[in-house]
């Protein structure tokens, strides 16, 4: 396991810069009265200002962490420089019995997870009462219903007055549209609509960007209207583009793919006051790609750990059913020492585009489509950035992309493997190879 | 493809202007979405148009091609680089990046340049942009670059000029910065040429330009500058004329020294002292001072400033800068003593603090470590009302005679002040000595060193010595002051630079 955490990766955990100096500081031997592990998890106990020594422990399977600290940081900085001290030199870790403090917290992590699936199963039961049940789908589905046809006549009416006068209107008038969808019970539209503000905003090109979005939407209200005669796949994909959520239990009750993963990227976002984590995964045998999102209020601090770009996993994914389905679940997972090969790719830029235009055949509204190309050099045009494959056709990559010429750099104007997120318009790259180790080239927070 | 644009810019037009102005394109009958396109057959118009748009726009999305684009006319880097630095390496660098620690960023560079290193390639871009505008970073920059790092910073002109080796070309054609760091290259390997080149364009150059170029000289001074110096005394710009001067009187055997010589000879004399059999204590050495009537012209020429700094009379003053010009050395020799007894002769003078001043300025231009070695411990407890500046006797020592001179003197109270200016790599043995005096004024608890001074010295100490360090000072501090904060933050410190050079 310490092989596959290595310090640089440790402390892309750290929240802020001053708690990845803090966590440096603190990984010395000499400040921690105990160092042990099992195997599974690693604690230590580090004296701090206070009379009794902190007591800190790190669960290595997602990994997990917790301090008796009162640091509000988390992780904080002696989970940081636990974390370092096992990444750095595992031998200094004693091999011990696990303490009670240690035990406790794991089997209360443990329990959690029962009371979890136990709840999930009261909700099953709960929802088994199918006349309630009935009664609550017939007033969803007319509601949205209600809410469709609203939204249709709103945007009927911007088409008839024209964008150039919609672009000047303040937020607010674009807010209340997304309002009215969220009683609609329809929140999915809802955030298509604030889209609809920022294409309005988005500077050169927004006319374009502002009717393709709402021609799009008002192909989902016209979907929704003949639902019934939609192929199931697209009925899901329909549904949950409106904001019907898939019973996550229920899905992850179902097989999965197993496979060896890869986190390849990430990106953190906030949407509706909570802070949205999308990770990125490839599967190395299956050749496939899948999205993991998780969310964590905006009031909370922590964003899940347990998706660190460039870590490696064997696991089993579920993914939500759809046409063309990226966005999947995580049912199991294990640690693995083994190291990445295989990773897919396309072998041009326009073998890339034709998967994407297959995938836009099964599903019209797909907004970020993983595109991992084999061989491309990053080249630069003026301010932009393009990435050239190697039969000389480029793609262009999203404007005001921070880290072109840590691209190039990385690549030394040699082809190298490049995964990004597509988005019919442009590339955000994400990750790349060098030596066979995944680099960032998108930082998480960067949007 | 055309058609498809084509419609698709009249649908966006249409909507931009509203369809209550501007009514529906036509659809054309033929081609492939032309059939699907004309099914669309809703009674509603905007209805029409905004599903027509989806379909439109789907297709264009679906059917983009990637554009043909030339290869990049920079030739790919040579793959056949340095080795890269141990794999711990990369979050100490992160993290002085950031901000933390970012002191020790040139002496990690200068380790990763002396193991025959180079910076990571992902690390490149942001280290580059953070030593653009330091100049002092440059060097230490540019040794652990390797290929990667030369090949990147090629391609973005703000770094190609701070760090690109500058060739003669770009005499005529760079900017200041950049002459002058060609300037800057040129003083250490080929110092005459780059006099001739500064020589070459001097009537066209600007006055802040003149002034810049004569300063660099100061790198590789030699006789071979003292013409070219001596003409610039006559410039139009006081700047210039006195950054020419200030260099003259670095020169022993410069026509400006001489000047001063024969100008002061007149008005200084010197009695040597002697031990007298008859008289107890015999006669000490005495000097006997003229002040200068008048500072003229060519005085001022030479550098002599004619308005007094504060607190002093001007022509106190003028005789105090003239000392100032001349090589210390000199005086012992022509009066044929020993220069500790000088300076106690200075001491006892109605013009000490003139004298001690005017001994210290030529001390420093002239780099005369034997005169600083006396003069230090004078400016450690300077004579009241005098502007004797143990800093800049400091930096005028030599590296390598720092610890020597300042090792003595580590044993009296001003040891702190004293280390303070030390801001070389200390030596193990020096570091020990630090260190012992820091666990002595540590537990003095305040007398001779306030608590904030000392975490600095961390970026110097010899980390041969961190377990020392680790092992004398935190029992020296007591327990929950802001002493034992301290040492832990020096403590720190040194941990940071022993781990991160240990990580290379």
């Amino acid at each position: 396991m310490s092989s596959v955490w290595t310090v640089e990766r440790v402390l892309s955990l750290a929240p802020d810069a001053s708690s990845a100096k803090a966590g440096q500081d603190l990984a010395s031997p000499r400040k921690w009265v105990t160092l042990a592990q099992d195997g599974s998890s690693v604690w230590g106990e580090c004296q701090g200002s206070g009379k009794n020594p902190y007591q800190t422990q790190i669960d290595l399977s997602e990994p997990a962490f917790k301090c008796s600290c009162p640091s509000r940081k988390f992780p904080c900085k002696h989970a940081l420089a636990l974390f370092i001290l096992y990444a750095q030199d595992s031998r200094t870790f004693s091999q011990s019995p696990t303490p009670p403090w240690v035990t406790d917290w794991l089997s209360s992590r443990a329990k959690r997870a029962e009371q979890r699936e136990a709840r999930s199963e009261a909700r099953a039961q709960e929802s088994a009462d199918p006349a309630a049940q009935a009664k609550r789908v017939a007033s969803r589905e007319s509601k949205v219903a209600a809410g469709m046809q609203d939204l249709e006549l709103w945007l009927c009416d911007l088409v008839r007055q024209g964008l150039a006068a919609a672009q000047s209107k303040p937020y607010s008038f674009w807010e209340a549209v997304a309002a009215r969808m969220v009683d609609s019970q329809a929140p999915g539209v809802a955030r298509a609509v604030k889209n609809l503000a920022d294409a309005a905003n988005s500077g050169d090109g927004w006319q374009e960007r502002l009717l393709q979005g709402m021609s799009r939407l008002q192909l989902l209200i016209e979907a929704y209207k003949r639902i019934e005669t939609l192929p199931e796949p697209t009925k899901c994909d329909v549904r949950s583009l409106i904001g019907w959520t898939q019973d996550q239990d229920e899905m992850l009750n179902t097989t999965g793919l197993i496979d060896t993963w890869l986190v390849v990227g990430e990106r953190v976002y906030e949407e509706d006051r909570l802070r949205v984590q999308r990770s990125w995964l490839a599967g190395c045998n299956s050749r496939r790609f899948a999205v993991v999102l998780n969310f964590t209020h905006l009031s909370q601090p922590q964003v899940d750990a347990g998706l660190v770009p460039g870590t490696l996993f064997n696991g089993e994914l579920v993914f939500f059913a759809g046409a063309c389905p990226f966005r999947a679940l995580v049912k199991s997972r294990a640690s693995t020492n083994m190291e990445q090969s295989g990773l897919p790719a396309h072998l041009s830029a326009e073998q890339m585009l034709q998967s994407y235009s297959s995938a836009l055949g099964l599903n019209p509204w797909l907004t970020e489509f993983p595109a991992a190309i084999a061989e491309v050099t990053p080249v630069k045009q003026g301010d932009r950035w393009l990435v050239r494959d190697s039969e000389g056709r480029s793609i262009p990559v999203v404007p005001h992309y921070r880290r072109g010429w840590q691209l190039l750099s990385i690549s030394g104007g040699h082809p190298m493997w490049l995964f990004g997120e597509w988005n019919g318009e442009w590339l955000l790259p994400m990750s790349t190879l060098a030596e066979g180790r995944l680099i960032l080239v998108h930082g998480g927070n960067e949007g | 493809m055309s058609d498809t644009k084509y419609l698709w810019d009249r649908l966006v037009t249409a909507a931009l202007v509203g369809l209550e102005r501007e009514p529906m394109p036509n659809i054309p009958s033929e081609g492939a979405i032309a059939e699907v396109l004309n099914r669309i057959d809703d009674e509603t118009p905007e209805r029409r148009f905004l599903v027509t748009a989806a379909a439109l726009s789907v297709y264009r999305s679906a059917g983009r091609v990637p554009s043909l684009t030339p290869a990049s006319v920079v030739e790919p880097c040579d793959l056949d680089d340095l080795p890269l630095p141990g794999p711990n390496s990369m979050q100490h660098l992160v993290l002085m990046l950031r901000g933390e620690y970012q002191d020790l960023l040139a002496e990690w560079l200068m380790a990763v340049a002396a193991r025959g290193k180079r910076i990571r390639e992902d690390a490149l871009p942001t280290l580059l942009d953070w030593a653009k505008g330091k100049p002092e970073l440059w060097d230490a920059v540019r040794g652990a670059l390797g290929k990667r790092g030369q090949w990147l910073a090629a391609q973005n002109p703000e770094w190609n000029s701070a760090l690109a080796n500058r060739s003669e070309s770009d005499w005529q054609t760079g900017s200041r910065a950049e002459r002058l760091a060609l300037l800057h290259r040129l003083r250490i390997t080929e110092p005459d040429r780059a006099r001739e080149l500064v020589e070459s364009t001097w009537a066209e150059e600007t006055p802040d330009d003149r002034a810049a170029f004569v300063k660099s000289l100061l790198a590789g001074l030699s006789m071979g500058d003292e013409p070219f110096l001596e003409s610039a005394l006559d410039d139009k710009r006081k700047e210039v004329r006195r950054a020419a001067s200030d260099l003259l009187a670095r020169l022993p055997d410069s026509r400006l020294c001489g000047r001063m010589i024969d100008r002061l000879r007149p008005l200084i004399t010197f009695y040597s002292g002697q031990k007298s059999r008859f008289l107890v204590g015999g006669r000490k050495a005495c000097f006997d001072i003229t002040l200068p009537t008048v500072c003229d012209k060519e005085m001022d020429r030479d550098g002599i400033d004619p308005k007094p700094r504060m607190g002093m009379g001007e022509k106190a003053w003028w005789l105090s800068q003239m000392i100032g010009t001349v090589a210390p050395d000199y005086w012992s020799t022509a009066w044929q003593t020993r220069r500790e007894e000088i300076v106690e002769a200075a001491m006892a003078n109605e013009w000490k603090m003139e004298l001690l001043e005017g001994f210290a300025l030529a001390a420093r231009r002239h780099g005369d470590s034997a005169w600083l070695e006396i003069l230090i411990p004078i400016a450690l407890d300077p004579p009241k009302d005098s502007w004797f500046d143990l800093t800049l006797l400091m930096q005028a020592l030599p590296a390598d005679r720092i610890e020597s001179i300042v090792t003595p003197l580590l044993r009296s109270k001003h040891a702190i002040a004293l280390i303070n200016h030390c801001n070389h790599g200390y030596s193990h043995d020096f570091s020990r000595e630090v260190l012992r005096v820091l666990a002595r004024c540590i537990a003095g608890n305040g007398t001779d060193m306030q608590w904030w001074t000392f975490v600095p010295f961390a970026n110097h100490i010899s980390i041969s010595v961190y377990q020392e360090a680790v092992s004398s000072l935190p029992s020296a501090a007591k327990e929950g002051t802001q002493w034992s904060g301290q040492v832990e933050k020096f403590l720190n410190i040194l941990k940071f630079r022993h781990d991160m050079l240990e990580a290379i």
